[in-house]
């Protein structure tokens, strides 16, 4: 499907869309999660996955849709102290990527986390490949690198039960 | 003193080191913490300089989930963590040595100290996040030496929003 000049139109999430979110998760991250294999990241993705739509706050959700049908989300969080509102898990469904759908997300995301008052916004990705069109979407959008971090992990010792 | 005799003994924090322990992580993050290189980078966040950020950590931290490492009596290091028990995933959160007491395993003992409190808490894997920057090659060759293998590579980013009218 050709999604470009099709009407994009993004909206607030509401309770009902838990399912919808459930679907764009799975099917919006998978590709991505696909060129990372591992036991551990497999894991770590399952429970991420089963969780996310369960925990996040949807009064902080954008969705967008085409023609009616879901085919990306946009979460944020906001804090009053820092004034920093945080970009956060943000995807769309692979067969429509390219056509900006991410980029006005993030940007009703923007105009939404100005308007609460926030003076920046913060947002972190990946610095391998499937993260290049992310990187490229916030850099254009004026976003500066702050800096750079890895994440390890350890399997301990399996104590006895 | 010399480096090599220096005796440390670990210990679980308290209520009562709050003080003791903001004032250590702002000496003991002085080089190597995120929150100063974005003051640095964008001006004073939130109203209040990095310190005072750095500070309030200890200040509202669970100090069940805080150790303190020692040198003769006086509070030389600290590493906090997480516990899942979802997941079982343990994380190591900020851990710091006074630059003056670094490089003699301090930072070891706190992290080996951790590990074995996650491993006794029921927890499966540690996960734990530093800079790629130079300051941070000791952290990640700690990290290393101790079993830890790089799984995720990140990047982030900040922007500077149009000011609203206030």
């Amino acid at each position: 499907m050709d999604s470009r000049g099709a009407a994009i139109a993004i909206r607030q999430a509401v309770e009902a869309d838990r399912e919808t979110l459930i679907e764009l998760c799975v099917f919006a991250y998978a590709d991505v999660h696909a060129q990372q294999p591992g036991e551990l990241l497999d894991r770590i993705w399952e429970e991420w996955k089963a969780d996310l739509p369960h925990v996040i706050d949807i009064n902080k959700v954008v969705i967008a849709e085409i023609d009616g049908e879901a085919v990306g989300f946009a979460s944020y969080k906001i804090d009053d102290a820092t004034r920093i509102g945080m970009v956060d898990d943000n995807a769309v469904l692979p067969r429509y990527r390219g056509s900006g759908v991410g980029r006005q997300m993030l940007v009703r995301v923007l105009e939404i986390i100005e308007a609460a008052g926030m003076e920046f916004a913060e947002v972190s990705t990946g610095l391998e490949e499937p993260y290049s069109p992310a990187r490229r979407m916030y850099e254009r959008q004026g976003f500066e690198p702050l800096h750079r971090s890895v994440t390890y992990f350890k399997r301990l010792a399996q104590r006895a039960e | 003193m010399t480096q090599e005799a220096t005796e440390i003994e670990i210990r679980q924090a308290v209520e009562a080191d709050r003080d003791t322990l903001a004032n250590l992580i702002v000496r003991a993050f002085a080089d190597v913490t995120t929150n100063r290189s974005r003051e640095e980078q964008f001006g004073v966040i939130g109203g209040r300089s990095w310190d005072e950020w750095e500070a309030d950590i200890m200040r509202t931290i669970d100090v069940d989930r805080v150790i303190i490492a020692e040198a003769a009596g006086r509070a030389v290091g600290f590493a906090t963590y997480e516990l899942d028990d979802a997941t079982r995933i343990g994380t190591v959160s900020d851990n710091a040595v006074l630059p003056e007491y670094r490089g003699r395993g301090i930072g070891a003992q706190l992290l080996a100290h951790v590990l074995r409190l996650m491993e006794e808490a029921g927890m499966e894997f540690a996960e734990v996040s530093t800079g790629s920057e130079d300051p941070y090659a000791p952290a990640r060759r700690m990290y290393e030496r101790q079993g830890f293998t790089p799984y995720f590579r990140s990047i982030y980013y900040m922007k500077k929003l149009a000011q609203s009218t206030s």
